[in-house]
């Protein structure tokens, strides 16, 4: 198990320095030129190069990779200007827009992106294993056409049209919830609480759908298992044998794709929530990062993302070696 | 003035959707003209902007929003009062707008005396000297080029770092500030008031993160400032009104929030609920929100429609396109109505018919080509016939958003009906400048914005028409005509040197013309940019050299 | 149905009521094809400490008759009519929160395929220290202990140790063990095997088979076998129930009805049976043909197109002419639903015994 969970993390480790490298040398594939959006309009070619050196993009790019390396390990000193900015290991880079080391910015966000992205988890978890279930149990009748509309409801509306819709409904039409936006637990809980309502629900109207489905399937499939009969045999209420036995089975397939959701949302891909909210996360720094040609934020980003999304793989393995006996993880 | 963050906003058509099948309806301001009546003090102001200012170090802002956010905080060598019906330029740090050499070679501001930074110090000459020293170092880049350009030996100074000083610019005592520059500027005292020209203490230069530690003399100060999230300005204590003709100090707060979807910002504002009375937009509403809030009369009273130092247009590319006929063919042949239909129709702005617009020095009321902004088809097929009818494909680089393929679209069909063939490309929006300004990109036609830096020909018709820099900035060329005529560099350089105001503005009117005879460019709007605030934002100025809501007398209503 | 239903000696005092009394049973499965007659009209009766083999192809309705003896059918779409008594108790009509309190209880069943028929998520011990606890008022740890007594009393070596597994950790017949002690847990009264030996090897179905023998002395239940094959319950039973197509075909005790078998399917069955005393090079036979649809039963006796001997009856009675239940002559109760006259049953049984 220890030197499963050893070699998982090694082969994670691998894949992130796969992305890693690729990532960047897309980046110098692409037309777009940092020192130029940073000059401004009217950049002498002069002042361009200075520029460039400035952000060490003067450098060939195979060097600028090997720096970044060595910056993870090592970490990093920048700027002989005007000042000097510290990276500490892992050092990411610093932000070519802000002067921010990558990592305190990734580090400040993170905690929208894991409010958001394990509240409304938790929240389409519950509903949709919930959902699913009552599809499941009272198949064929009108709760499980219900359930399944409701379901397709959701998988067919845009995730901006919902959270506008949201946003109209119950912070300016009816103001039942105050101007949305991200407000820190530490800093003031119900704050923290009220604000992220709407987004939660815009991400769980969306992502209800799949995991009501999915449990309404996996839940089918289970009951016309043998050992679903010999629970009933033994003489288990209905309740019993339903979430007891039928669900411990049926949830393992959803497992898999629930961490991988987990994964990318607190990785930051719930981009279009964080912007119709206001909510800044990871998403909306790696969109933004783009747009900016902002180079180590956009390693920064893409390499945090992958993080969790791998980290998700091997949490899914384990979770699924805890649920199964019959897994065995080697 | 740099143009990245003017872009026009994609997801507007989406969110109108939103608004539209609600049939959503403010409730209404029900005051009149915000700017009307005695500010009350106290308060927070709420700015809603979707994304952070790029810079608000004063030496690095080079946009609109980061600049009107600026003038919160610090205070430059010169400053438009616009309070009154017309802006009018005054002395802000210096007692009165400065006075020139003769040759407009040298000039010198003095300092008002007892403008105190936030921690009580005076604000000083070698203060000022340090700030517009700092934009010549590599680290402090994004800013305006005029000070490298024009101080003398600038071009080899390289900031104040390593602990070297820029000759050119002179502070013989505590309150005196003398430039020499390396041409005549006429107008180099409407320069200084961009947000370069400003103080900086050196004790509290943090360099390159400076933007995050601006060291105030205005009436607000930084309280905290989380790039990407918020930037909260509180009252400075030690700004007093007295030194101070151009800004008020009412509020006793001000927060700047990024990061929301602009669709939704709109719609905040316009259902004008709880916080969003109090707030304000500086990103300008487009497209189809455009329609429908410029329409809407219970916006009426918080609606700002600002009109912009600036043009929109569409470059003919002179060494592509070369029959002069063909040219103004494509001049009498542009529908601007369809046209101006693609951008937001007519609050987007006026139809034009020159490059500098109305409110610009040097403007010269003028129109060579059709009257009907429809266009004139029986002009443009004779000029085609006369050039002979050349079979000919043309290529329009347009950036890869709706409005802008609405736009290409129909200047695809307009030209279609005079047997020009237009093939649209659509460029990354976030690098459409710096791909077409890049000489090795050329199209033959080529869309473009330009808004003046201050209301003076001399930021327009140098800056889009000057052909050397083809050459000499081939990175960064904003020529995109490919305009390259001896006598109109010639004519900048003389128009340069001039010192008499009604000469030189008169002059840049000439050349204006000129430009368009050669039918260089098709000129298509006077801009306005729009914005809107919730009902209790009260003092809010139509700032058109910034083409922003100035809030430099904002209140919040009691 | 006017044939007397049990085929114990009649002459005997009449009897208080059986234990167990099914009566005209009838279970019937509306799908979009048609209704699925699985039983149609079974009755039988079984005395506390006897045992009941049932026995016939699979789709004979011999599983789905012992589904509706512990009320499975219950909430599904499944229809049921007729009476099952037990104890006094009618179980058709019976409400399922009260059909839940025997289940398990009363009436126990023991699954063919333990591995699939055990949860895969839960311990051996879990499972059926959850049948005992759900009908007894116990801490989890005398549920526990109570688990391992069952183990210990089934035969599971190392019981306490054992009972921490889960089911894929045990061998075939360990599993069936921990399923007979699953269901022996309660103690119950009437016992379900539905075909508890066909997914094990013979060693070892044996040695279950053996186990339900003893384990039935012990607890003085009544067991009711489900199988497909009469060795299983030719040393067992004490009454054979022979089913085609979702109805009796032939029913006595298991001596009249191995010895004297009446119809041509149940002398399929017995040929294809291989005996253990018998050539190992014998043949056997399996019934040619293929179970009937229970959707559309064939007009006549069900089984008369797989029938070899329907040329024996004149007319072509088998093919229009379903045959009643009769009583076999000279017996006490042995029922078989057969047109053939004793007469050819003599001349064919003795003819296949010489070409045998």
């Amino acid at each position: 198990m220890f030197r499963y969970l050893i070699r998982r993390l090694l082969a994670a480790a691998v894949i992130m320095l796969v992305i890693t490298t690729i990532t960047f040398f897309i980046f110098f594939a692409l037309p777009s030129d940092p020192a130029l959006l940073a000059c401004g309009k009217t950049c002498s070619p002069s002042r361009l190069a200075e520029i460039k050196h400035s952000l060490g993009l003067d450098q060939s790019s195979l060097t600028q990779y090997w720096e970044f390396l060595k910056g993870l390990v090592a970490g990093r000193d920048y700027g002989d200007q005007s000042v000097r900015i510290h990276c500490g290991a892992p050092c990411l880079g610093v932000s070519f827009q802000t002067d921010t080391p990558v990592l305190t910015t990734l580090l400040q966000d993170f905690p929208a992106d894991l409010s958001l992205g394990l509240g409304a988890a938790v929240a389409f978890l519950i509903l949709g294993v919930g959902l699913g279930t009552v599809a499941a149990v009272r198949r064929g009748r009108a709760a499980d056409k219900a359930a399944v509309g409701l379901a397709l409801f959701g998988v067919s509306v845009q995730i901006y049209f919902i959270g506008l819709l949201l946003l109209y409904l119950f912070v300016d039409k009816f103001q039942i919830l105050p101007t949305s936006g991200y407000t820190s637990i530490t800093e003031d809980p119900a704050g923290w609480f009220k604000g992220l309502i709407l987004p939660w629900a815009t991400l769980v109207i969306v992502y209800l759908a799949m995991y009501t489905r999915l449990t309404r399937s996996s839940m089918l499939e289970v009951f016309a298992e043998d050992y679903m009969r010999t629970a009933r045999a033994k003489g288990l209420p209905a309740a019993t044998v339903v979430l007891k036995h039928g669900l411990r089975a049926a949830i393992t397939p959803i497992i898999t794709i629930f961490g991988m959701d987990v994964g990318s949302l607190i990785g930051g891909s719930a981009v279009i929530t964080e912007s119709v909210f206001g909510i800044n996360g990871i998403g909306k720094l790696a969109v933004d990062s783009v747009q900016n040609s902002d180079l180590p934020v956009i390693l920064g980003t893409t390499l945090f993302a992958a993080t969790f999304v791998v980290l998700a793989n091997v949490v899914v393995d384990l979770v699924y070696g805890l649920v199964d006996p019959r897994v065995r993880l080697a | 003035m740099t143009r990245s963050k003017r872009r026009s906003r994609t997801v507007a058509l989406t969110a109108s959707a939103v608004m539209i099948a609600l049939g959503a309806t403010a409730c209404g301001g029900s005051s009149n003209n915000s700017g009307s009546g005695a500010p009350s003090k106290g308060g927070t102001l709420t700015i809603l902007d979707d994304a952070d200012f790029n810079h608000i170090d004063p030496q690095r802002t080079y946009t609109t929003e980061g600049s009107s956010m600026d003038y919160e905080l610090v205070r430059t060598l010169t400053g438009w009062d616009e309070a009154g019906s017309e802006p009018k330029l005054v002395g802000d740090l210096a007692t009165d707008t400065g006075t020139p050499s003769k040759g407009a070679t040298v000039w010198t501001f003095h300092l008002r005396h007892g403008v105190k930074w936030q921690d009580g110090s005076e604000v000083t000459a070698q203060d000022v000297k340090y700030g517009v020293e700092r934009a010549f170092s590599p680290d402090i880049n994004g800013g305006p080029p005029y000070a490298s350009q024009w101080l003398a030996g600038g071009d080899s100074y390289k900031g104040p770092y390593q602990g070297k000083q820029l000759p050119s610019i002179q502070t013989p005592d505590k309150y005196t500030l003398v430039f020499h520059l390396n041409q005549p500027v006429a107008d180099f005292n409407e320069t200084t008031a961009m947000t370069g020209w400003s103080a900086v203490p050196k004790a509290h230069d943090t360099g390159a993160t400076y933007d995050t530690h601006v060291w105030s003399d205005g009436p607000y100060m930084i309280k905290s400032y989380t790039k990407n999230k918020e930037l909260v300005l509180v009252r400075n204590k030690n700004w007093s009104q007295s030194t101070d003709p151009i800004r008020q100090q009412n509020l006793d707060e001000i927060d700047a929030k990024f990061g929301q979807d602009q669709a939704a910002i709109d719609q905040q504002i316009k259902s004008d609920g709880g916080s969003a009375q109090t707030s304000i937009t500086q990103t300008p509403i487009a497209g189809s929100d455009l329609t429908t809030m410029a329409g809407d009369p219970s916006l009426k009273s918080r609606y700002y429609k600002i009109p912009a130092p600036g043009i929109n247009y569409m470059a003919i590319n002179m060494n592509r396109v070369k029959d002069i006929k063909v040219r103004q063919a494509i001049e009498y042949a542009v529908d601007k109505t369809t046209v101006r239909g693609a951008f937001g129709g007519s609050a987007y702005g006026n139809y034009a018919t020159t490059m500098l617009a109305p409110g610009i020095d040097g403007h010269k009321d003028f129109n060579l080509y059709s009257s009907n902004p429809a266009g004139d088809l029986t002009k443009a097929k004779a000029l085609m016939k006369q050039a002979g009818n050349p079979k000919s494909t043309m290529s329009l680089a347009v950036e890869n958003i709706p409005t802008q393929e609405h736009f290409a679209d129909a200047v695809k069909t307009a030209l279609a009906k005079i047997g020009i063939t237009v093939n649209i490309t659509p460029i990354d929006k976030n690098n459409y400048f710096s791909t077409v300004d890049n000489v090795k990109n050329q199209y033959d036609l080529t869309w473009g914005d330009w808004i003046a830096d201050w209301p003076n020909a001399s930021t327009v018709l140098p800056t889009l028409f000057d052909g050397r820099q083809i050459k000499k900035l081939p990175q960064s060329n904003n020529d995109l005509s490919y305009l390259n005529d001896p006598k109109v560099n010639a004519q900048i350089d003389k128009i340069g040197k001039m010192t008499d105001i009604k000469q030189r503005n008169a002059a840049y009117g000439e050349l204006d013309e000129q430009i368009l005879k050669d039918a260089a460019v098709v000129p298509l709007m006077y801009m306005n940019f729009s914005e809107v605030s919730g009902s209790k934002v009260g003092g809010v100025i139509d700032d058109s050299i910034m083409a922003e809501p100035s809030l430099v007398h904002a209140y919040i209503k009691q | 149905m006017s044939v007397q239903t049990s085929p114990q000696p009649a002459d005997v005092t009449p009897a208080p009521a059986p234990f167990l009394d099914v009566r005209d049973l009838k279970v019937r499965f509306p799908t979009e094809d048609g209704l699925v007659k699985s039983v149609d009209g079974v009755s039988f009766t079984l005395e506390k400490g006897s045992t009941l083999g049932i026995v016939g192809e699979s789709g004979s309705g011999k599983s789905v008759t012992s589904l509706a003896l512990l009320g499975l059918h219950k909430g599904t779409r499944a229809q049921v009519s007729g009476e099952i008594w037990l104890e006094g108790k009618e179980l058709v009509a019976l409400p399922e929160a009260d059909m839940r309190e025997l289940r398990g209880r009363t009436v126990s069943m023991i699954f063919q395929d333990p591995l699939s028929a055990l949860h895969p998520f839960f311990t051996v011990g879990a499972q059926i220290a959850e049948a005992y606890r759900v009908h007894h008022k116990v801490s989890k740890k005398e549920a526990r202990d109570r688990a391992v007594e069952m183990l210990k009393r089934v035969g599971i070596p190392q019981p306490e140790r054992r009972v921490r597994d889960y089911p894929h950790q045990f061998s075939g017949g360990m599993r069936q063990r921990a399923m007979i002690a699953m269901s022996l847990v309660c103690d119950p009264a009437l016992l379900i095997a539905d075909e508890p030996t066909t997914a094990l090897d013979v060693t070892v179905q044996a040695q279950i088979l053996d186990l339900i023998r003893d384990l039935q002395e012990e607890f003085g239940s009544a067991v009711v076998i489900i199988t497909h094959d009469l060795g299983v319950v030719s040393d067992i039973a004490d009454d054979i129930l022979v089913m085609y197509g979702g109805r009796r075909i032939e029913y006595g005790t298991t001596r009249d009805v191995l010895k004297q078998p009446q119809h041509p399917y149940t002398w399929g069955l017995l040929q294809s049976m291989p005996h253990l005393t018998g050539d190992v090079g014998e043949r056997l036979n399996p019934i040619p043909g293929t179970p009937p649809s229970l959707i559309n039963l064939p007009d006549g006796c069900s089984f008369h197109p797989r029938c070899a001997y329907k040329g024996w009856v004149p007319e072509g009675r088998c093919t229009v002419e379903r045959p009643e239940l009769r009583l076999v002559p000279g017996t006490g109760g042995h029922l078989a639903a057969c047109h053939l006259t004793d007469e050819a049953k003599h001349e064919i049984r003795d003819g296949v015994r010489k070409g045998a």
